[in-house]
């Protein structure tokens, strides 16, 4: 018996052994004063990643200040693991081991008949206005090793190495037998890198806090990243023999082929080719774009239908299968899909000696192109580029409906895009810039009427878009058919002014450009001293203006657009009153224009007004922030004048 | 001959079943669809609810079982929603779908149809903020759900709540229904120990009259006919227990020794009781000793609002009505309701002060005094300490049972000895030893919501004010002691900013944060601001544009349909706004003086004017007021006529005649 308690009692310490304890922590911990936390109240004085083949280590030390660092002490859900290990220690040393059974809970983030995924989450145990957290805990990895569908997958993750709170030291490790691939993005304030046996090791310091700011976009933040991404075995093998080798090899072997293989001309396609290309203009950039407009007449694009379109054909029509490569089938239905019309372009292109590039671009908002990254996951949207002596290229989404094929979606303009160069025998690639479109051609013209009236003013009003902004509004009513677009704009109206009633609200015709939408409604109206008239009812801000903005600003300034808004108002006075008239305003810089305008209109009861606001810049340095935050103070005086009528001494 | 019949007998007997496959809807399904045919489905809505009907079974043990059939005919696009089942679950151990199946019948005549291995389950706490639970959404989706599809579902499942086999439904939905039906029965297996003739079957319902057209009722049935949706955008809708319509339904089964005995409120109390008594551990989190129970109880409750908070966690499923053990509550430094009210009691027991958890019902409308005894009416726990003498309290409360001090632990801006305003009107049960205590919260007790701006500054000619706000708040009036607390200097930027007359002030920046010394203090806050567009011209006369001034109520939409609820205005904070401004160049107010009285507030106002000096002063407060359905015209009216007459009031307040000087600024 007695030799059974001492052989089980080794094999109990033996295990603690075994066991990763937590690491002491120094006194220094309490010398941290408040102001290093850059008023979150706490900061994460060391943060460790390790990211091995099949696991994934992490440990956190946060040294709370407040209550407010309190409150804000949060700690990712996880895949569940059994090893893990936390504490909190109160000034005063007064310690609370965190328990297995009261402060975690693992529990299915998703379940289906086929199986579940688990997460555990972790409730931090004795938290205190003044006090240490410690933790760490290991996880599966969700990158297990090569899978069945290796071959085929794509994918990535990118994790944001910036938290919540700001991190004083941040230490993360990947090990050499990782079966994804891995970019690391040190950020402007870069990191100590560390070659060891079997692992590299990156250390960063002072960390900011992620914070949310208006008018920014992720990729500017240059906030340090680390991505991790899973593509298809000859990729990967490509990939270690450098990023021009892994390149051509995606331009070679895994786009290539869309393009010249299995394409299905059929017997009339040399007879349509030679018709559809008569009278091209000679510029290649007009030959393209007037062969883009041919196009788009004669072939529908069936995955760009809008709900009417679709309930106007059968259910067979509609699932019928498309093959986009067989020509010959797309020339006899006139029926094909937005990769088919690509092709088709790319073709015609090609028999008529204009030289097309296909160019992926990569969302701003997110993330910058990178190719040193070998990660073809990091690509977004696909065009085709067309150059021309003398003249910037042009871009062209084949699919785009609606809205010129030329136009490039503001998340793409202004950044770095990956090219394609087809050339026989070997196609190769170049890193283009898509440029920063001036703008002219979006507008939106917003008309109001208003009729006022001492107890009620009567509204209509008309708006019609072109461009990027035609396509964006477009794209919010898409979905719906045209009586439930109507009865949308009468919700969207009425929640913007809760003294207002749509009489009738119309969306359309949608089928054509410029994109109009119209409404008639009657606003009542209270007794007051003077009738206060707003110009522009029922319509948003030109620019979206958040309660505040920060006194200062790291991050490049950006934009959602350049165009024009402009508002034209006619304001019909009810007898009996006046308008003592108002200054105009007219003020620019180098965002933009704010003008408004008022006067007397074509009778002596009207007042009309005028405002326009110009947007002239999409991105800025920080440095333009004073000037930004004044463009934004003109866009919000400007929009938020009013007309005061008072009663005539007459 | 014969085998020629006996074969069409076996075809027709095969093929009755495959009806239902290929021929769309179950014959139930059918069956509700045919009798709404000849009825216009509702103007306005999304979705029509033919038929939503419920059979609850007590299979003992605790055991209920639930078989929902539902049909609903989709209107428009945003009635497809309907396509999908959606059940809440509070896990495994204690509920689950054993069965389902779902039908779209579409336009064409196709069917598309679905089944249990179709559900999804997903972790309902990615909606829940930072709660913790053992909740769980199950979801399946119907493909290809179009407008004026016929979508039907099937389920079973099966419900073991700690509190035993008891349930409070609501019939309302956001969509009207044609024909709900809830039924109850018992169907005990073979092998239990509870026995049908010895259980109690409860059915209670409130309301109904109200809302359906048709109601047949009996001990175990409730039937309705053409109930609507249930009302939204009712400004000030009184919409607690009193009005909407619900059913009470629970199985008294003797067997069930460890779950409450619901046959009267006693009962109920005395289970909580028994339940809370052993976790409520002596707890000493701070010293105690050497001053009196009042004192001691003042720190206990001021150590508790600073060092603890409120957090739900809920890692089994008993724990939504069963509290944490105090020792467990100090170790965590956080808790929900029932856990900081056990704390509370057992620090309160270090004291030799016996103390019972309270039941409330919060936000909901006050549990009406004819309730059914049944646990989902409550939502809330808080703490009742038994006292042998006044301690001098408002929030003290005499009953047959003894004296008792009400304290709720969850607001930590609320000191001991007052009740937050969210308990105004409300009825609370002690749950003590003997049985239920029920006490209706007095006024009295309330923390007294005021709230206090000083504004001291400067316009310039350009209209731009420059100065300081100092705002006085007490019993959390404005949620700005809770934000500062919680989010520091930054959140509170954040929140006073809807004090800002206008978005993108030049200057908006907390300067100093002062908590409550003492209970009777306010929180202050100190702001520095500056904006422009504070002096805008309206004709010849200028029109101030202040911050934090109070705001005239929003406009009331005219609608053709008739209220459901009530209107019910509660009382509002105590504002008092005073403004000491420099303008540079000498102004008359257009009204020295004012007052506003309406049904729904009263307000005064004073403004003075000299050597360039304006003074200002604002009182106002909201007044309680409430119209019953019928006479809803008279108080939609009256809501009308009570903005009309704050705008006049306020523009009036607001104007002053300016001396010399240029006209600069506009609106």
């Amino acid at each position: 018996m007695r030799t059974h308690l001492m052989a089980s009692a080794l094999m109990i310490l033996c295990l603690r052994g075994l066991m990763a304890e937590l690491p002491q922590i120094k006194p220094d911990v309490w010398e941290v004063k408040e102001a290093e936390t850059k008023g979150f109240g706490a900061i994460i004085l060391e943060r460790t990643i390790r990211f091995h083949a099949a696991s994934v280590e992490h440990a956190y030390l946060i040294r709370v200040l407040n209550e407010q660092g309190r409150n804000a002490v949060e700690f990712p859900k996880f895949l569940p693991t059994s090893t893990i290990e936390g504490r909190t220690i109160a000034r005063g040393g007064v310690e609370t081991p965190f328990k297995a059974s009261s402060d975690f809970q693992t529990k299915a983030l998703v379940e289906t008949g086929k199986g579940s995924l688990n997460r555990t989450s972790v409730i931090p145990p004795g938290l205190t206005s003044d006090c240490v957290v410690q933790i760490q805990w290991t996880e599966r990895a969700f990158f297990g090793l090569a899978g069945p569908f290796w071959d085929y997958q794509v994918q990535d993750r990118v994790f944001s190495l910036g938290a919540r709170l700001p991190t004083r030291r941040l230490e993360l490790e990947v090990y050499d037998d990782l079966a994804w691939g891995y970019d690391l993005q040190t950020g402007p304030r870069g990191a100590q890198i560390v070659n060891g046996k079997g692992f590299r090791k990156a250390i960063f310091k002072e960390i900011p806090a992620y914070e949310w700011v208006p008018y920014s976009e992720e990729s500017a933040k240059d906030n340090p990243r680390f991505v991790l991404y899973q593509q298809p075995r000859y990729l990967v093998e490509a990939s270690q023999k450098g990023e021009k080798v892994f390149w051509e090899e995606v331009a070679n072997h895994w786009y290539r082929p869309f393009y010249d293989q299995k394409i299905q001309y059929g017997k009339v396609w040399g007879a349509f080719s030679d018709e559809i290309r008569q009278g091209l203009p000679p510029s290649r950039q007009a030959a393209a774009l007037e062969l883009h407009r041919r196009l788009v007449a004669r072939f529908l694009d069936v995955t760009a239908l809008t709900p009417e379109e679709l309930a106007a054909r059968s259910e067979k029509q509609n699932k019928r299968k498309i093959d986009p490569r067989d020509f010959g089938e797309v020339l006899k239905t006139g029926e094909t899909t937005g990769a088919g019309l690509h092709l088709l372009l790319w073709s015609l292109l090609g028999s008529s000696g204009i030289p097309a590039k296909p160019v992926f671009m990569v969302d701003r908002r997110e993330r910058k192109l990178r190719p040193k990254e070998c990660n073809i996951a990091q690509l977004g949207d696909w065009v085709l580029m067309i150059e021309q002596e003398g003249a910037p290229p042009i871009f062209i989404e084949p699919a785009r409906r609606f809205a010129p094929p030329d136009l490039i979606l503001p998340k793409f303009q202004g950044t770095e895009a990956l090219a394609l160069t087809p050339a026989d025998p070997k196609w190769g690639y170049q890193v283009v810039k898509v440029p920063i479109q001036d703008g002219s051609r979006n507008t939106q013209v917003v008309k109001v009427t208003t009729i006022v009236g001492e107890d009620r003013d009567q509204i209509h009003l008309t708006s019609h878009s072109t461009g990027i902004k035609d396509w964006e509004e477009r794209a919010q009513w898409w979905s719906m058919l045209p009586a439930e677009r109507n009865k949308n704009l009468k919700e969207i109206l009425e929640k913007r002014d809760a003294a207002v009633q749509i009489e009738t609200a119309t969306v359309g015709p949608y089928n054509r450009g410029p994109f109009e939408w119209k409404c008639d409604a009657v606003r009542e109206r209270d007794a007051a001293r003077h009738i206060e008239v707003n110009p522009f009812p029922l319509v948003d801000s030109p620019m979206d203006l958040p309660r505040d903005l920060p006194a200062q600003r790291q991050e490049r300034i950006a934009l959602p657009l350049l165009g024009l808004q402009e508002y034209q108002a006619i304001i019909v006075c009810p007898q009996g009153f006046v308008w003592s008239g108002a200054p105009p305003i007219q003020r620019s810089n180098t965002f933009g224009e704010v003008n408004w305008t008022a006067g007397p209109g074509d009778s002596p009861s009207e007042i009309r007004v005028l405002l326009k606001v110009r947007t002239t810049t999409l991105l800025a340095e920080p440095s333009s922030y004073p000037e930004f935050k004044t463009f934004l103070a003109w866009v919000r005086e400007s929009f938020s004048r009013t007309i005061t009528l008072s009663r005539s001494s007459s | 001959m014969s085998r020629m019949i006996a074969l069409l007998f076996l075809l027709l007997a095969g093929a009755w079943p495959v009806r239902a496959q290929f021929w769309g809807l179950p014959n139930w399904a059918d069956s509700a669809v045919r009798d709404s045919a000849t009825r216009m489905p509702p103007e306005g809505e999304d979705a029509w609810i033919l038929l939503d009907q419920t059979l609850v079974s007590y299979r003992g043990a605790g055991e209920l079982r639930k078989i929902h059939t539902r049909v609903v005919r989709v209107l428009t696009k945003q009635g497809r929603d309907e396509g999908t089942f959606l059940s809440r679950g509070f896990g495994k151990t204690v509920s689950k779908i054993q069965k389902l199946k779902g039908w779209n019948l579409r336009p064409d005549g196709s069917t598309r149809k679905i089944d249990r291995d179709d559900l999804v389950s997903i972790d309902a706490d990615a909606f829940a903020g930072r709660t913790v639970s053992t909740e769980v959404l199950s979801a399946a989706t119907l493909p290809d759900v179009e407008v004026g599809c016929i979508i039907a579902f099937e389920s079973q499942e099966t419900l073991k709540l700690p509190l035993g086999p008891v349930d409070l439904v609501f019939p309302l939905e956001s969509h009207p229904i044609r024909r709900y039906i809830l039924e109850v029965g018992v169907d005990l297996p073979f092998r239990t120990t509870s026995r049908e003739e010895l259980l109690s079957v409860r059915v209670d319902s409130r309301n109904l009259n109200a809302w359906a057209s048709v109601i047949r009722q009996s001990d175990r049935l409730v039937e309705l006919e053409d109930l609507p949706a249930l009302p939204k955008d009712e400004p000030w809708a009184a919409a607690g227990l009193e009005q909407v319509p619900f059913v009470s339904l629970r199985f008294q089964d003797p067997a069930l020794t460890v779950c409450p005995d619901l046959s009267n409120w006693d009962g109920y109390a005395k289970w909580i009781h028994q339940r809370y008594a052993p976790m409520i551990e002596k707890v000493q989190p701070v010293p105690m000793e050497g001053v009196s129970a009042r004192d001691a109880l003042v720190r206990l409750s001021q150590w508790m609002r600073t060092s603890l908070v409120y957090r739900m966690v809920y890692l089994s499923p008993e724990r939504g009505w069963i509290p944490e053990r105090s020792t467990e509550t100090l170790r965590r430094r956080y808790g929900d309701c029932k856990d900081l009210a056990t704390c509370l009691l057992g620090g309160a027991s270090a004291l030799r002060l016996d103390g019972s958890p309270v039941l409330a019902r919060l936000g909901q409308g006050r549990i009406p005094g004819d309730a059914p005894v049944n646990p989902f009416l409550f939502n809330h726990v808080i703490a009742a300490i038994r006292l042998d003498q006044s301690l001098g309290f408002p929030a003290e409360v005499q009953t047959p049972r003894g004296r008792f001090l009400l304290v709720d632990p969850t607001s930590r801006t609320t000191p001991l000895g007052w009740l937050p305003v969210g308990h105004r009107g409300a009825r609370l049960m002690i749950c003590t030893a003997e049985g239920a205590t029920w006490v209706e919260v007095p006024d009295s007790a309330l923390d007294r919501e005021r709230v206090e701006y000083h504004l001291e500054g400067q316009i310039s000619s350009e209209g731009v004010l420059t100065g300081t706000l100092r705002i006085l708040e007490s019993a959390d009036a404005l949620g700005l002691q809770s934000i500062a607390q919680a989010e520091g200097a930054k959140g509170l930027k954040q929140h006073s900013l809807r004090f800002a007359p206008q978005a993108l002030p030049a200057h908006w920046e907390v300067v100093s944060i002062r908590p409550p010394m003492q209970p009777e203090d306010p929180f202050e806050t100190i702001l520095k601001i500056e904006y422009s567009g504070a002096r805008i011209q309206k004709g010849g006369e200028w029109e101030l544009n202040l911050p934090a001034l109070v705001r005239p109520p929003a406009p009331l939409k005219r609608t053709k349909a008739k209220r459901r609820f009530p209107i019910e205005v509660p009382p509002g904070v105590d504002y008092h706004w005073t403004a000491s401004l420099k303008v540079g160049t000498e102004a008359s107010p257009v009204c020295a003086s004012g007052r506003l009285a309406t049904p729904l507030r009263e307000a005064t106002w004073k403004a003075s004017s000299q050597g360039g000096m304006l003074d200002l002063a604002l009182d106002h407060r909201q007044k309680p007021v409430r119209w019953e359905i019928k006479d809803q015209d008279a108080g939609l009216q009256a809501l009308r006529k009570d903005r009309s007459d704050c705008l006049r009031f306020l523009e009036e307040a607001l104007a002053f005649q300016p001396g010399q000087g240029p006209a600069t600024g506009h609106k």
